[in-house]
């Protein structure tokens, strides 16, 4: 592995060579396969891509708080505050070293705030809980700090809130208790799910501000996962696109916008306002639930690359390259160093029609045959393509997180559609 | 919370009163009546009656009234002397026959409530934190057969091993020398050791059926959102389970809780004749073959308060435990 990792001091989480299996009974499915990313002391860094592509998976485990089903691979150094770097993989993950770390130094902030509290409890309860494990054991003192944490995130009337319960909370008051519960212990990384997708855009917009008001404040990193690029423009300093399970492109936030370098990248930067890309978006759910349990050859955005080389992208696999500073790419079309490898540039992508001839193929048929055992599953996908047509471009893309309940998510719509 | 519980407690009286009716309904349904069962166990005796005997017998026993007299009559005693009938096969008040057996009928369920709770909560448990391994796979299977296999059945297997093991199959709760000697300290081990098949046979069951309702709901729990956050916060595995997970997945348990206090008071019947136990059941069965009405009219009613009762408690005790369900009753 070429590091492109820096690794000056105030790194805070060095991810190197990042992979995560699933086993499922259809066999195991490599959600990310080999990423690496740095982020430093105040820095933002949004890992963007289509929902399925392993953001939520990669930022899990990072706490190493994913599903049993999930193996996780590689090496996450993090600085901590009393070991120095640690690798957290390394580290039991039921034990009592990494609880240390999760919720003290890295926590995190989930998806849908309506489902992150324990009904049973009043929201006091759990935040405070956080401040008993990591601060003091006190109980005034830590309820003293909780208060007032929750005071910081905006909640009015925090002490009546404090003894209330989920139920009795908005979304966005939810949402805003559980920033309170993830920074109650100032942590040094933040890993937000993302925070907004489940709120209404004018909430969505007060819980940005919030959170860039306590980035400052706390001087932590975040790690910002999202679909939504007009919220990375608004939060990131750095953006990682993840394309099935890899990161393409890395760069900082105004040259992903100013000078796209991938294919996929573009795409998307081009399907937030043009509507004509849609044809895309449904292209690609059809190929990526089949490809990720049984991954091509060579780039995985091959089939809806309109820049693919045939020869070259469908057979190597391409490695990261940094062509610009902080500008760091994985595409033979953007190489730096354009050799005449490959024979043939294709500016369309391959259609439909292309695709079933070779589905008709023999030996692609029983490849195919292989990846999708029952029949309704193809029929469910295709279906649960169609729905997303209804439905803005990547705004679809929220859903569950896991690759697992994505897949479910599918066919269910599937069911629906039929 | 008081307000929701006295507006329960005044439902109570007219749910029981309909109840009453219902059941003194239902129990002289079926043609005939005591004094019928009656001449026709002592005709097949050689008795020979008269139909003058016959309408002097149901004169004497008040059965010549028409049946909503005989309830009126019957519901009356209850409410203003407190008195549940008389029994005409025992020949007796209805509730002296009921208290004889009332204290060794609690003892017994009582002892077999706590079992099946102490074991079926630890094993689903264990069986939802540690899924498909064996520990999971052989409490699944234990599970499945010990729901389906019937009671009376796993008595007769159970006496049939003890007997062949010690010479005794242990059959009913008292030996000969208890039964004259009265229980003592001295022989209250032998009396436990009676306990143990009972316990087992009855308990099984329900015991499965627990184990099978918390593996789910555990299960149910460990897979939500809150348990991940949880666990983000770096909260321990045990403070997931048992503080966050258990409390949300007991729910089911204590809404089944409701019918056990009635199953209490005379349940397991079958198995009870099989063992030969001298509980509330086996009178029930027998007071309802020999249409002794005013006895399994009460055990009946007793049974059907207990009911509404236990819902009653296990109600409020949803309420304290579920704040979603506290802030409901709050409201209405």
């Amino acid at each position: 592995m070429n590091h492109i990792n820096d690794t000056g001091n105030d790194v805070v989480v060095d991810v190197r060579d990042l992979k995560i299996n699933i086993h499922l009974e259809e066999g195991t499915l490599t959600a990310v396969r080999g990423i690496d990313f740095t982020i430093k002391k105040g820095e933002t860094l949004g890992l963007v891509g289509e929902s399925g592509c392993g953001k939520s998976l990669t930022s899990k485990a990072i706490l190493g708080i994913n599903d049993r089903k999930c193996k996780a691979e590689g090496e996450v150094f993090f600085t901590t505050t009393t070991n120095g770097t640690v690798d957290l993989f390394q580290l039991d993950p039921r034990g009592k070293e990494i609880r240390g770390v999760r919720g003290k130094q890295i926590s995190m902030i989930f998806q849908e705030p309506m489902v992150a509290f324990s009904p049973m409890y009043t929201i006091g309860n759990q935040i405070n809980e956080c401040t008993r494990l990591h601060i003091t054991k006190d109980k005034k003192k830590s309820k003293e700090i909780s208060l007032e944490m929750m005071k910081k995130v905006g909640i009015a009337n925090a002490e009546k809130r404090y003894d209330q319960y989920p139920h009795e909370f908005s979304g966005g008051m939810l949402q805003r208790a559980l920033i309170a519960m993830a920074l109650v212990c100032k942590p040094k990384l933040l890993i937000a799910d993302e925070p907004t997708t489940a709120l209404d855009v004018t909430i969505q917009a007060q819980i940005l501000e919030l959170m860039k008001e306590l980035q400052k404040d706390i001087g932590m990193a975040i790690l910002f996962i999202t679909h939504d690029l007009g919220t990375v423009a608004k939060m990131c300093d750095r953006v990682a696109v993840m394309y099935l399970g890899k990161i393409v492109e890395t760069a900082p936030v105004e040259e992903i916008y100013a000078n796209p370098q991938h294919p996929y990248t573009k795409g998307l930067i081009g399907s937030v306002h043009k509507i004509g890309t849609k044809k895309d978006k449904l292209f690609s759910i059809e190929g990526t639930v089949p490809l990720a349990l049984n991954l091509p050859e060579g780039c995985g955005f091959y089939e809806r690359c309109n820049e693919r080389i045939e020869g070259l992208c469908n057979v190597k696999e391409p490695l990261p390259e940094s062509i610009k500073d902080g500008h760091i790419l994985c595409c033979h079309a953007h190489r730096k160093d354009k050799s005449s490898e490959g024979t043939k540039v294709s500016t369309e992508p391959i259609k439909k029609e292309t695709l079933a001839k070779k589905e008709a193929q023999p030996a692609e048929k029983a490849k195919q045959a292989n990846m999708e055992p029952v029949g309704t599953k193809k029929a469910g996908v295709q279906a649960g393509v169609t729905a997303d047509i209804m439905n803005p471009v990547l705004e679809t893309a929220k859903k569950a997180e896991g690759m697992s309940g994505e897949i479910g998510t599918a066919y269910q719509e599937g069911g629906k559609n039929e | 919370m008081a307000n929701y519980i006295v507006k329960r407690i005044l439902l109570f009286f007219p749910t029981v009163l309909i109840i009453s009716f219902v059941v003194f309904f239902i129990i002289q349904l079926p043609p005939g009546d005591y004094v019928n069962s009656l001449v026709a166990s002592r005709t097949a005796e050689g008795e020979i009656f008269t139909e003058d005997d016959i309408n002097e017998l149901r004169e004497q026993y008040g059965l010549d009234d028409p049946w909503y007299v005989q309830y009126g009559n019957w519901v009356k005693g209850i409410v203003t002397e407190g008195d549940f009938g008389y029994s005409f096969s025992y020949g007796r008040p209805v509730w002296s026959v009921i208290m004889d057996r009332l204290s060794l009928t609690i003892i017994v369920t009582f002892t077999i409530m706590i079992f099946t709770y102490l074991v079926s909560l630890p094993i689903g448990i264990y069986s939802a934190t540690h899924q498909y391994s064996p520990g999971d796979y052989i409490a699944t299977t234990i599970g499945f057969l010990g729901m389906a296999t019937p009671n009376f059945l796993l008595a007769i297997m159970l006496m049939y091993l003890s007997f062949k093991w010690t010479g005794d199959p242990l059959l009913g709760l008292f030996s000969t020398e208890m039964l004259q000697e009265g229980v003592h300290l001295y022989n209250f081990g032998e009396f436990l050791q009676r306990m143990i098949i009972p316990t087992i046979v009855i308990g099984t069951s329900g015991t499965c059926g627990i184990i099978r309702t918390v593996r789910a709901q555990m299960l149910d729990e460990q897979a939500q959102q809150y348990a991940l956050t949880a666990r983000a916060k770096g909260v321990s595995e045990a403070v997931i389970t048992y503080k966050y997970c258990l409390r949300a997945a007991l729910n089911p348990v204590v809404s089944g809780m409701a019918g056990s206090l009635s199953s209490l008071f005379s349940g397991s019947t079958i198995s009870a004749i099989v063992m030969n136990l001298a509980i509330q059941g086996p009178v029930l069965f027998e007071s309802l073959k020999s249409q002794d009405m005013y006895l399994a009219g009460t055990i009946v009613l007793v049974q059907a308060i207990l009911v509404v009762i236990g819902t009653l408690l296990s109600d409020i005790v949803l309420a304290w435990m579920d704040p979603r369900i506290r802030f409901t009753t709050e409201r209405g």
